[in-house]
């Protein structure tokens, strides 16, 4: 029984069908990726499955459990985690604050306890910053901490998002464009991290790219998208030689 | 149709209250466009549109009814305007070297205004014969101050605001509001003035047509043919003019229009302007109808010409003198038709605002700008 | 050698137990500040009433301030309407007061006797107006599960039932007994006339119970229960506002907390029982010389004192711990915060809720202190006046909030007479200067907005500012005494 199972999955922007019959598995410690040309909604996936947009069609699975109709923050409660296309973190709360305050502790605090600072509060923070540090310092980011979110550099700022998300649990990581506007040697980096965040913390990663380098090398099962509707799903080699991908990407021969 | 209205007084009535209704709207109207064009230019709301209105009501006051006394000036006004001259001639000796010269513009029109405004007792001289070329004078002097003002609540308030979170440009624009309602009470007085006529026989004659008990009247045609004409000539600027090209490019997408070519700064401060010149109509146009006028008459007509903007769709022209219409008329009829209705009347706008923001917040005409996640 | 485990967990919870001290320790340092200041205010030769009301407006500002900097500072709500929830505090803690905290056997009518019928009220008021919130919650209901038939039907249906209440108003309005099918209008007036019939239903048993209270026991209890009762409806009108308002960001949320803040203004101006526009007066002393006054200083100071700790303690709290930076990531990155399994709702809603509690608060505190209500003074001014204190102190600071809501309560006063600060009582120069603090003190409201302005235009470009000014130090020290090189 696969982790995250969708089936079907289809939704319309105004009569454009953004995403039509759209098919797809993943298991806990897979590493799968989603390719396709600008525009063929991969991000539109995405959205779908994290509880932005309410799909047309289809369905949903996690675990057996069935997401339609959720919102994001009851997605994420039931083990999916994202990150975005455009770096989303909190530019004024410092990196450690931005990872603990993913560590979903703030809905085990009632009113009271945090009013009346009593020695529970008090044990919760101290367990919550001593895990946000140790997520940190796993993710080389520990000498950040008490810096703005806002104040690093662009590589690092992925990082804490990445880090952001890993701090929720999550069985199923989503990452948006993870390597965009990063240098071959950060990209390299990137990609050591994405093997290592799966077989740390056991995870399956869903992972949209357009660096093909880092797709190919990485991935076990690609699946490929174009104008909303699946074009081929397999491994590397197979959807290198696949013509219709080729086609999509380099247009027919004339 | 005499016949009609006088065996129906209801419906007499009714058509009566629809054409209140309508001259209010228009005078909403000639507001709410303002707000709506800087709203789609900036993404600000300018609360203190509603203060210019009130600032070109109190110009039409200004220059029927006060003369300067230039023989009681001082030698500091003399001094203020001579410094005046001379920060323009380095105006334009900046702009004759190329040079960026509109702050000393801005410097020398403030200074001008002070000596004047400030240095020069006015007083309450003769009144000026009501005739329709007073008329036209009165509103094009309201017009030009009107005008002014709004280019240089732009320059010193908005402008140095223009790359900050949209909240501190409305807190200034709070501060510009108080600013010009606190001031004006300060300067003109806190008691409401009358505004003097302008038509000429519009005592003897106030109404244009009988019918029966309905009755129109002379003012609410001239205010719906005054406010009609300025909608037209704007829809023109708007739609056929190379500057209202540029003004809807720069609505649509700021920066790219700036890599367009198009001069932003120019087409903001036209916008400030054109919606300006709007507002102090309204203000000429209300203060016939109801002829007092005080410093803070801006306040209320102000927000219901926003929650007007905000019904039609902020940011959408047509949008707003729909909406003004709408409210114009639901207001009067509340006003009329209700138990206590003449209680809830200023109201009525603030509960079609919460309505329209929770259905539908992007208004009638607007489109649902949403984030792209 | 490595410690055995009950050692380990014994420090461990010591260092815990430090930390409970640690942040609990400011408590009795602040509650022995109060004694001295109680004794500054209650002596009247000590300080002068002026001085004395100037104090506890002070206080009461401090209050508002540091709730309003919840919701627009830190929870990033730019909300325009606090003088609305402050206002529904003010009323009810003072209608409170007026009407029910007198004992009905009582032939003096003396208030401050029945904190049962003051409790009572408030029980009454709750049970009524979630009666009638539910009800219209049903209809909400109703109109939301008519999508199943055709998605567009909820408009139009709404549409019917707007006519379907405006019909009926305006029928029931010229009959002098509105009919059973007229529900709006029988509804509207039966209302009053249900919490009019729970009231007195319970009156005399809150009344009895009341009286077996000890007699010095009674005014504390009558008070605290008016300023409970007008912090729970403030805050429940907090819930109202943030509820309906969760979608709207920036700019339209301002606008629609105006508008709610005009539209609770303008209901309690039609009430009747509140005063309409003639202003409430909660005259504590109906049978002394100057019925319109309140309550003394020297007794209203610790419970204004008691708010603005309360106040400035719970938002600090809230501000430094989990829950506040939730309500800090949600201000920052909505989306991004649901994407992480935060309950944006909640947190949204949790600041309106107790931002508006203290304000209600702090409303009850002042129609108390003051005796004589009036609707202007609640008017879209009073919002703004908040306003421009958290500005100017920073979004997001609560210490400079109470700095700043000090600063700018004293500052007018100073400005209208400086004469009565002992500033120019003795030269002649300083008279001078008087005149023109005087002169200064009638544009005081133009300063004020001179100042808004120019502190925001300030902070926009502080940078360039600085560096402007930094430039011109630079060039003035560089230069060269005589012009050698």
């Amino acid at each position: 029984m696969p982790l995250l199972e969708i089936t079907n999955l289809g939704i319309c922007f105004g009569g454009l069908h953004a995403l039509a019959g759209f098919n797809f598995v993943l298991d806990s410690g897979e590493l799968v990726a989603l390719i396709g040309p600008n525009g063929a909604g991969k991000t539109t996936a995405f959205n779908l499955v994290a509880g932005i947009y309410a799909p047309d069609a289809g369905r949903i699975v996690l675990d057996g459990r069935s997401l339609a109709g959720l919102d994001p923050a009851a997605i994420n409660h039931a083990g999916l985690a994202r990150t975005f296309q455009n770096i989303r973190l909190f530019q004024n709360l410092t990196v450690l604050d931005n990872v603990i305050v993913a560590l979903n502790n703030s809905a085990e605090h009632g009113l009271l306890t945090t009013l009346l600072r009593g020695p529970r509060f008090h044990r919760e923070s101290r367990k919550s910053h001593a895990r946000g540090m140790e997520l940190l310092a796993t993710l080389r980011l520990d000498q950040y901490a008490s810096r703005l979110a806002g104040g690093l550099p662009y590589g690092d700022q992925r990082r804490l998002e990445i880090a952001r998300a890993l701090a929720t649990s999550p069985r199923i990581l989503l990452l948006d464009e993870p390597a965009a506007g990063m240098n071959p040697r950060e990209k390299v980096e990137l990609m050591e991290l994405i093997r290592f965040i799966r077989d740390r913390f056991k995870v399956g990663i869903w992972l949209i790219e357009h660096d093909m380098n880092l797709v190919m090398k990485i991935s076990q099962r690609i699946t490929v998208l174009d104008h909303g509707e699946m074009l081929a799903v397999g491994s590397p080699d197979e959807i290198q030689a696949n013509p219709k991908v080729i086609e999509a990407y380099l247009g027919a021969p004339a | 149709m005499i016949h009609l209205f006088t065996q129906f007084p209801h419906l007499a009535e009714f058509v009566q209250q629809l054409i209140n209704g309508l001259s209010l709207g228009a005078i909403y109207a000639l507001i709410a466009v303002g707000y709506t064009m800087v709203y789609g230019v900036l993404r600000l709301i300018n609360f203190a549109h509603g203060d210019i209105y009130m600032i070109g009501a109190m110009t039409g006051i200004y220059a029927m009814t006060q003369r300067p006394d230039w023989s009681g000036a001082g030698l500091s006004m003399v001094i203020l305007l001579a410094l005046s001259g001379l920060v323009l001639l380095g105006a334009a000796s900046q702009r004759w070297r190329g040079r960026k010269c509109e702050y000393l513009v801005v410097i020398a029109l403030l200074l001008a205004e002070v000596a004047v405004l400030g240095l020069v007792p006015w007083r309450h001289g003769e009144p000026c014969p009501p005739s329709w070329l007073t008329f036209v004078m009165v509103l094009g002097g309201a017009m030009l101050a009107s005008g002014l003002l709004g280019y240089q609540i732009e320059f010193i308030a908005y402008r140095p605001l223009r790359n900050q979170p949209r909240i501190n440009a409305l807190i200034t624009a709070i501060g510009v509001s108080m600013f010009l309602e606190f001031g004006g009470q300060r300067y003109f007085g806190a008691t409401p003035q009358a505004f003097p006529q302008l038509i000429p026989g519009l005592e003897q004659h106030p109404d244009l047509f009988k019918f029966g008990p309905l009755v129109i009247p002379k003012v609410d045609t001239l205010i719906l043919c005054v406010a009609l004409l300025m909608m037209f000539a704007l829809r023109h600027i708007v739609m056929k003019t190379r500057v209202g090209m540029a003004l809807r490019a720069v609505s649509h997408r700021f920066d790219t229009a700036a890599l367009m070519g198009v001069d932003v700064n120019r087409i903001v401060s036209f916008t400030f302007v054109l919606g300006s010149i709007l507002a102090g109509t309204g203000g000429i146009l209300v203060a016939m109808r109801s002829p007092k006028v005080d410093p803070i008459m801006g306040l209320l007509p102000g927000l219901k010409a926003f929650v007007a903007a905000v019904l039609g769709g902020i940011g959408s022209i047509p949008g707003a003198v729909a909406g003004a219409f709408l409210l114009g008329i639901t207001e009067v009829m509340v006003a009329g038709y209700f138990p206590h209705g003449s209680q809830y009347r200023d109201g009525v706008a603030f509960v079609i605002l919460i309505g329209v923001l929770l259905v539908k917040p992007s208004g009638l005409f607007g489109s649902n700008a949403s984030e792209k996640v | 050698m490595e410690l055995p485990a009950p050692i380990i967990a014994c420090r461990a919870s010591a260092g815990v137990w430090a930390a409970v001290l640690r942040s609990n320790w400011l408590w009795p340092l602040l509650l022995l500040t109060l004694l001295p200041l109680g004794a500054l205010v209650e002596n009247e030769n000590c300080v002068n009433p002026y001085f004395a009301h100037i104090i506890l407006l002070c206080g009461i500002n401090i209050t508002l301030a540091v709730s309003l900097q919840l919701i627009n500072g830190i929870s990033g709500q730019f909300s325009l309407g606090h003088a609305g929830f402050m206002a529904i505090g003010a009323y009810l803690g003072g209608f409170a007061t007026l009407t029910y905290s007198v004992l009905p056997a009582d032939v003096s009518g003396d208030p401050f006797r029945s904190p049962g019928g003051v409790l009572w009220f408030g029980l009454a008021l709750l049970v009524v107006a979630l009666l009638a919130a539910g009800a219209l919650w049903l209809l909400f209901i109703l109109i939301r599960s008519s999508r199943r038939i055709h998605p567009a039907m909820p408009p139009i249906f709404m549409l019917l039932v707007i006519l379907w209440f405006v019909i009926d108003r305006a029928i029931g309005y010229q009959l002098e007994h509105p009919a059973w099918y007229l529900l709006w209008t029988r509804g509207w007036s039966g209302l009053p006339r249900l919490l009019d019939f729970v009231i007195h239903a319970g009156m005399s048993p809150a009344a009895r119970v009341s009286t077996w209270l000890p007699h010095s026991w009674c005014k504390p209890l009558c008070l605290l229960t008016a300023l409970l009762i007008a912090g729970t409806f403030a805050g429940l009108s907090g819930l109202l506002v943030g509820l309906p308002t969760l979608r709207l960001r920036g700019d339209y949320l301002a606008i629609a907390t105006l508008g709610f803040g005009e539209i609770i203004r303008v209901g309690i101006l039609n009430t009747e029982p509140l005063g309409a526009a003639t202003g409430l007066s909660v005259s504590i002393y109906p049978n002394a010389a100057d019925s319109g006054a309140g309550l003394s200083a020297h007794y209203i100071f610790p419970w204004i004192f008691g708010a603005a700790v309360a106040a400035t303690m719970v938002i600090w709290r809230l501000a430094k711990s989990a829950k506040g930076r939730a309500i800090r990531a949600v201000r920052d990155d909505e989306i991004a915060a649901a994407a992480i399994g935060i309950d944006t709702t909640h947190h949204k809603v949790i600041a309106f809720v107790i931002g508006a509690f203290f304000a209600g608060v702090a409303g009850a505190l002042y129609a108390h202190l003051d005796g004589y209500l009036n609707t202007n003074e609640f008017a879209f001014t009073r919002s703004i006046e908040l306003v421009v204190i958290v500005t100017i102190a920073g979004l997001g600071n609560i210490w400079w909030t109470v700095a700043v809501a000090i600063g700018l309560t004293w500052l007018p006063e100073i400005l209208r007479d400086p004469t009565l600060f002992a500033i120019g009582k003795n030269s002649h120069k300083a008279g001078l200067f008087v005149q023109y603090c005087k002169q200064l003190g009638e544009f005081r409201m133009v300063i004020y907005s001179v100042l808004l302005i120019a502190i925001m235009l300030a902070r926009a470009n502080w940078p360039p500012l600085r560096a402007m000014c930094q430039r011109w130090l630079a060039l003035v020290r560089n230069h060269p005494p005589n012009g050698a090189c």
